[in-house]
């Protein structure tokens, strides 16, 4: 059982300490991966809060069947769909707008590490939504095809076409920038 | 930025709220449910109450102790200008209304004075109440002026022959003024003038029977012919029984929307198979009294012909016949 598992766990049993572990494990992760159906950070932050609002409120049961990253960030997914099926609405520019930048910084740096991973990550903005999540969950979150087809809700196979279309499209924006990337 | 704890302390207040208004809301659509629960169950146990209430057995209206029927009617009939008229001619001398015999002393000579010791002790046939009466007399004469000196006590005999007798009663106003439009009331005199032809000798007397009464003739209501007017019926109280009523009265059922109407009595052996419980209405005057009771099939006789039915605790059997039924149409 990994650690978040764990937590949850305890989570369920009344420990609110746990909730806030969770968040402090998870919330960066979460929102960087949800920043894949929204050019918006500040949105992609008002997902990742919703999800742990679900989590907190309606506390589903967690089987184990996969890690609980996999679970939370397929929960996320699925929030965040529903959330902008139900929204159906034209983007406007909010204050919280003022604040993507810092914020998206804030979160890479804590989040993302290496150097050339912040580049990469900054160069997959203009990708399409599909071709951000896959690279995002594969080489940024280390999932495996097949987790990552179970959190996109699709096949390993669809998971392994998409990736290599995504790929292919961030090398044509990378070469297009003079920017090479040896992992690619 | 915000710190993890911020943002965690923000999503479980968001959540607290959450769940507290969940909580709400859930006690709310309970109660809710509660009470359009029993609002249905009220509902639905009173239209079956009221859907069931025809196939339960009804008291018979009254009839179920006793068996007896009590009416009780009030007559209301104005009599203050009417004027009662009642022509009697007898001819038999048993049934003579009024026995009566004058005793008149008339001097047709010189004798402008007539004492009449009438003596008039009325029975009426007929009518209701008896009355003894004193009576002026008045004897037609010549150039007799017309004077009675009333006495009593009076002599009474009963006429062995037959005597026509005209009783003429008509109300006067309490100053005796006879015409009828002098205002009277009518309720509190009344004239009696009595014609009696007496045949017993060549002088035909005329007896005028006036009499001023302050009493409201009140008599028992014996039937239908009463109530031509000119008297205040009473309140009376009749006391019949349900099976008399039924033999004295047409009555008429429906069965299957067929209206079935009474005829005579027919025997126990014809009687066939039960059908089921009838409503019998029973035309009774002016009410319309409906009893159970149960029919049957008679044998030999198409049930949409006619059916019988058993006459409440008795044993007889009456005839409905469908007034509407054709054989041709049943063929």
């Amino acid at each position: 059982m990994d650690n978040g598992a764990s937590s949850y766990r305890r989570f369920l049993d009344g420990d609110r300490n746990s909730f806030t572990e969770l968040v402090r494990e998870y919330w960066d992760g979460l929102t960087l991966y949800l920043s894949g159906f929204t050019n918006s950070i500040t949105e992609a932050e008002e997902f990742a809060e919703e999800v742990f609002l679900k989590l907190y409120a309606e506390r589903p049961p967690f089987s184990g069947k996969s890690s609980f990253k996999t679970w939370l960030y397929a929960i996320g997914r699925n929030t965040v769909l529903n959330m902008l099926r139900k929204r159906r609405k034209i983007r406007e520019a909010s204050l919280d707008g003022f604040y993507d930048v810092s914020d998206r910084e804030d979160i890479e740096r804590n989040h993302i590490h290496d150097e050339n991973k912040k580049l990469l990550y900054g160069a997959m903005e203009d990708l399409h939504s599909d071709y951000r999540q896959v690279l995002y969950l594969v080489y940024f979150e280390n999932f495996g095809v097949a987790e990552t087809a179970e959190i996109m809700h699709k096949s390993e196979r669809q998971v392994y076409n998409l990736l290599y279309r995504a790929k292919a499209a961030l090398k044509k924006t990378l070469e297009k920038e003079g920017f090479e990337y040896e992992e690619l | 930025m915000r710190s993890y704890e911020e943002i965690s302390n923000r999503i479980m207040e968001r959540g607290d709220k959450l769940i507290e208004s969940a909580k709400v809301r859930a006690a709310k659509i309970r109660h809710t449910s509660y009470a359009v629960s029993g609002m249905c169950a009220a509902a639905i146990a009173g239209i079956g109450v009221w859907h069931i209430a025809s196939y339960v057995k009804k008291p018979d209206d009254g009839f179920n102790g006793s068996g007896i029927v009590s009416a009780t009617e009030t007559i209301t009939e104005n009599t203050s200008s009417a004027e009662i008229t009642t022509a009697l001619t007898t001819t038999s001398p048993k049934a003579t209304a009024a026995a009566k015999t004058t005793k008149v002393t008339t001097d047709r000579k010189n004798s402008d004075t007539t004492s009449a010791v009438p003596a008039v002790t009325t029975a009426a046939v007929q009518t209701t109440s008896a009355k003894t009466s004193t009576v002026h007399v008045t004897t037609s004469g010549n150039n007799a002026n017309e004077t009675a000196i009333p006495e009593s006590p009076a002599k009474t005999t009963t006429a062995d022959d037959p005597t026509p007798v005209t009783t003429t009663v008509r109300p006067v106003s309490p100053d005796g003024n006879d015409n009828g439009n002098s205002g009277n009331s009518g309720e509190e005199s009344v004239r009696i003038t009595t014609s009696v032809h007496i045949e017993d000798g060549p002088t035909t007397t005329s007896a005028s029977i006036n009499e001023t009464s302050t009493e409201t003739i009140t008599t028992a209501k014996s039937g239908p012919q009463m109530g031509d007017g000119g008297y205040v019926p009473p309140t009376s109280t009749t006391t019949t029984s349900l099976q008399d009523v039924f033999r004295a009265n047409p009555s008429y059922i429906t069965l299957n929307e067929v209206r079935y109407e009474k005829q005579a009595e027919v025997s126990v052996e014809s009687i066939g198979s039960y059908l089921h419980r009838v409503d019998v209405h029973i035309m009774y005057i002016r009410k319309n009294i409906r009893s159970v009771m149960k029919a049957y099939l008679i044998e030999g006789v198409d049930e949409e012909e006619a059916v019988a039915v058993q006459l409440k605790d008795t044993d007889e059997y009456y005839l409905f016949r469908n007034t509407s039924y054709k054989k041709d149409e049943a063929e």
